[in-house]
């Protein structure tokens, strides 16, 4: 998997928004401050936009006036999937020595 | 919140500007809001990615050359500007004091002797920048320019015999000087430039560099060995001088800071002619092998 650096959690972020369905940016923002409680700035939002784009992971559609939706590939569906397997293997082994100590 | 955006690289901004000024017009705009975008900015720049889009693409690669060959023609005129108004008056104070010293009599010499090559490679690049972009400029933008192409041909004839003239006369041409070639520059900015109009550019670019980081170094050291070594011998000269010791320093320190700035400032345009011109070979070596 791509190293995606400090972009790698807003990068799950976004993915976890687009699967929902495509959206530009200032929806994925309201999106994920909604389903997440995090609140990506535009800074930090277009850098990781920028590095999921050059991933494959999403990809960009025709602009509808100035803003422009994105929605995610194939590709990036697959890694999503990845990633929240092992986030959830790490949940379950944390919850299980959780109770037991 | 536009001009925070303009930092971000030009390959960058062609592709997400629009959209991330559409969204930043819903967004409620905080101080987190700007320290994101400017480390978002800083790490674009660094991105290698934006780094060779920048280098391969022929357009960014134009407007950069550009606006390097505004700043050469503002930065020359500039320059001369400040060294008739400032270096040329305090040089007459410190005069008697250098006389006595026989070291920095030396050093000012080859440090005098390294300002004038940068200064004349200065003046070549500049004159000689100024009539091929001119010409081109004036093939683009027709006979409006043959005004202030014409005043600026006179302003460097006069700087040339400035020190023939009455002070007082002489004291008008930096301001003509300064003035004339700026509707130039404009209009060079907004022509259409071949990278292969810049390869003369280079030499004497860099040349320039040196001429003006020699003169910031040398007015630097210069100044701190005279406070170091006496500064009473300094106070006493400006008394007998009669004229004020504290500006006249405030002026070096400025006019040190802006020749330093103007170097870097030529420096960077310098790059930015290495970049293109070998962006040019590249292409043209390129060519033949993919037709």
């Amino acid at each position: 998997m791509p190293n995606l650096g400090r972009y790698s959690d807003p990068g799950l972020l976004i993915l976890s928004s687009l699967a929902g369905g495509p959206k530009h940016g200032y929806a994925m923002m309201e999106d994920i401050l909604d389903f997440s409680g995090t609140r990506l700035e535009p800074g930090t939002l277009y850098g990781a936009l920028a590095r999921l784009e050059r991933c494959g992971w999403i990809e960009a559609l025709p602009s509808e006036e100035r803003r422009r939706p994105y929605r995610v590939t194939g590709e990036g569906l697959r890694a999503l999937r990845e990633q929240l397997q092992t986030m959830r293997q790490i949940v379950s082994v944390a919850f299980s020595r959780l109770a037991e100590a | 919140m536009k001009w925070i955006l303009e930092l971000y690289p030009l390959a960058w901004r062609q592709r997400y500007q629009e959209e991330m000024l559409a969204l930043l017009e819903q967004h409620q705009v905080t101080w987190r809001t700007v320290v994101d975008l400017l480390w978002g900015a800083v790490e674009a720049r660094f991105d290698p990615h934006f780094k060779a889009a920048n280098g391969s693409d022929l357009t960014v690669r134009a407007l950069r050359v550009r606006r390097a060959q505004g700043t050469i023609l503002v930065a020359f005129p500039l320059l001369v500007l400040c060294h008739l108004l400032v270096l040329d008056g305090l040089d007459d104070v410190f005069d008697p004091w250098n006389r006595g010293h026989a070291s920095l009599c030396r050093f000012k010499a080859v440090a005098g002797a390294i300002t004038a090559v940068g200064f004349a490679a200065l003046f070549m690049s500049g004159l000689w920048l100024a009539l091929m972009l001119a010409k081109r400029a004036v093939q683009e933008h027709g006979r409006r320019l043959v005004l202030p192409l014409g005043a600026l041909i006179l302003a460097m004839a006069l700087y040339g015999v400035h020190a023939r003239v009455p002070a007082g006369i002489s004291r008008v041409f930096p301001l003509f000087i300064a003035a004339s070639p700026l509707p130039l520059a404009f209009a060079v900015s907004r022509c259409q430039i071949q990278p292969r109009f810049l390869r003369y550019a280079l030499a004497p670019a860099a040349l320039a560099v040196l001429g003006m980081a020699a003169q910031v170094m040398f007015v630097a050291v210069w100044g701190f060995a005279i406070w170091g070594i006496s500064p009473e011998a300094v106070q006493r000269m400006a008394e007998e001088a009669n004229r004020p010791i504290l500006p006249g320093g405030l002026w070096h320190v400025q006019l040190s800071c802006g020749l330093l700035w103007m170097a870097l400032m030529t420096g960077s345009a310098a790059w930015r002619f290495g970049q293109a011109l070998m962006g040019f070979r590249q292409d043209r070596t390129s060519e033949p092998a993919a037709s």
